[in-house]
């Protein structure tokens, strides 16, 4: 099944867009592109809440909106978490996450309260009315609500993002689960990568209202970098060769060479790993004395410089990409080019794509 | 003279408790519309929601005298239905209080609207809402302070009505006649006494609904 998005959209405040997307369904698709660049716009076209959009939408052969037809956004197979909740004040949380089941509007599954309650764990707060709730808690009440509505795609719109470090350690879990556990694809806006990359097999990015990436979470590393964000990344591909207990690490072999990551992997199993490009710093030769544990061999393939003082550094590792981001001088300094020999420091590694 | 004032208060109450009833029946579907419409026709339609504010009572009372005529374009239907004449009776005087007190039950709850958190509404909406769950089930709740205001407004309002009620009620004791009519017929026969009777019993009841409203309106945390 895929989602096709077609049309421009103006606003009187300036904002202007114009889409042109197909993203295949399945999994979830991360949405990035900095502020203003309409991440949310576009998920609010998918809903049906731009009414007087010029916008197309159609999944699969069903056709939502274009020049002749309008399917009410109610009507819509769609589910959506909103950065602030949006929890009705007036009603306790049970009350809350029974609306959507008192809606007769939509037909398609619906997923029985008591297990949502269970597994949100939501018990505790059901007869709390929303303004005594904390952040955290009241963006767990809106994913919870979220996912009693029949919906064949769920938009997530930076579910996390007006939470603080705590709080988005506590819904993080939550989320993650949702996303796995019900096999219904998302559609989830974010500015941070670091926040989906576990979960996402594809990525869009969005810049100044256009389409500038649409690839599968393998291709990341080719990711355009948009203005001062950095998604710029690579996939690595490996196999786990063993776990050590005592450190939590597991051991994973890139070709030749070996890569660490925190917590264990099954033995023998074939994962891939996010490489953020502003995580790897380049050096000449292998440094011993750092506290970095990954240092992979690299050779570069290419230079690309950034405006924004830094460039973006495309490194050829055992046949595999991986991309860095440094400062021009840094470059300068070190007469890096095309061709020469480096040795890669990895500051994170993470776990990337949800496999499908 | 005690049997006069309780006869008026009567109507006076009954006039009051009808017209706010019929107008808060649909004046939050009106002012749901003139919050939210992006039509052409919704400048001139807040604005002919509002022109009993500024006309005269005498003028909307002489138009709808002619209306209410036997053969007005109200009267004449009302005729062949009931074989009542509309002019000069009760029912009469509640299509006058309607059209007087419009403004009052629709300008709070239009204020009211605008400024209500449109996010919850696309919220109920992508939950499965249809606009008409979303009205009743959202809109009217959370707004339940403005319509409590609006109704208490009405109703007061519709007390203090006078010049409508010359123009078309016309002064049928026990039907008709209000307790500002009954204090208008009290100062011109020169019944001062009864007339200051009359005067307070307005004044206390308006300065009571008025606080009771107001009281009503002070901030009050959602919680």
């Amino acid at each position: 099944m895929e989602l096709h998005v077609k049309g421009e959209l103006n606003r009187h405040g300036g904002f202007s867009a114009a889409f042109d997307l197909t993203v295949p369904l399945a999994g979830v698709t991360a949405v990035l592109g900095p502020s203003g660049a309409g991440k949310s716009t576009l998920l609010r076209c998918i809903a049906g809440l731009e009414r007087d959009s010029k916008v197309a939408v159609r999944l699969g052969d069903e056709r939502w909106q274009d020049e002749h037809t309008f399917l009410p956004p109610h009507l819509r197979p769609v589910s959506m978490v909103f950065q602030d909740g949006r929890l009705f004040p007036h009603l306790t949380v049970r009350q809350n996450l029974m609306f959507p089941l008192e809606q007769r509007t939509r037909s398609g599954a619906r997923l029985s309260l008591d297990t949502v309650i269970e597994t949100m764990a939501l018990e505790a707060l059901i007869d709390r009315r929303p303004a005594t709730l904390s952040g955290g808690q009241r963006q767990r009440v809106a994913l919870a609500r979220a996912l009693l509505t029949p919906a064949r795609l769920w938009l997530f719109d930076e579910p996390m993002s007006s939470l603080d470090g705590t709080a988005r350690r506590e819904i993080g879990p939550y989320l993650a689960r949702a996303c796995r556990d019900h096999r219904v694809p998302v559609l989830y806006v974010t500015h941070a990568l670091d926040e989906v990359h576990h979960l996402a097999s594809r990525i869009l990015v969005l810049n100044e209202g256009r389409v500038i990436a649409n690839q599968s979470i393998d291709a990341v590393g080719k990711l355009t970098p948009v203005g001062e964000h950095a998604y710029g990344g690579a996939v690595l591909r490996g196999r786990a060769l063993g776990y050590s207990s005592e450190y939590d690490l597991t051991e994973l072999g890139i070709g030749r060479h070996r890569l660490v990551i925190t917590g264990r992997i099954e033995k023998d199993s074939e994962v891939s790993v996010l490489v953020a490009a502003r995580d790897v710093s380049i050096a000449l030769q292998d440094v011993a004395n750092v506290s970095i544990q990954n240092r992979l061999p690299a050779s570069i393939v290419s230079i690309t410089d950034e405006p924004s003082g830094s460039c973006l550094i495309t490194l050829d590792c055992e046949g595999q990409q991986l991309a860095s981001r440094i400062t021009r001088r840094s470059a300068h300094q070190l007469e890096l080019a095309p061709g020469r020999s480096v040795v890669a420091l990895i500051k994170s590694v993470a776990l990337a794509g949800a496999a499908p | 003279m005690n049997q006069e004032l309780i006869t008026a208060g009567g109507v006076t109450i009954a006039l009051a408790t009808v017209t706010t009833l019929i107008l808060m029946s649909f004046s939050p579907l009106i002012a749901w519309w003139l919050a939210r419409s992006t039509s052409r026709m919704r400048a001139a339609a807040e604005a002919l929601v509002a022109l009993p504010l500024v006309l005269p009572p005498t003028v909307i009372g002489f138009y709808l005298l002619i209306a209410m005529a036997p053969d007005g374009v109200i009267g004449a239907p009302w005729m062949a239905l009931t074989a009542q004449p509309l002019a000069f009776s009760f029912a009469g005087l509640v299509i006058g209080s309607i059209l007087y007190s419009l403004p009052f039950a629709v300008q709070p709850l239009v204020a009211a609207f605008r400024s209500m958190d449109f996010g919850l509404l696309d919220a109920a909406t992508v939950l499965g809402a249809s606009p008409r769950a979303r009205f009743l089930r959202l809109v009217l709740p959370l707004n339940r302070r403005a319509l409590i205001a609006a109704a208490a407004l009405c109703f007061a309002h519709t007390i203090g009505e006078f010049g409508i009620v010359l123009m078309i009620g016309g002064n049928i004791a026990g039907e008709t006649r209000v307790l500002s009519i009954a204090l208008f017929d009290q100062v011109e026969a020169l019944r001062y006494a009864e007339a200051h009777v009359t005067a307070f019993v307005l004044l206390v009841a308006s300065m009571l609904l008025l606080t009771c409203i107001y009281v009503a309106q002070r901030p009050v945390r959602e919680s």
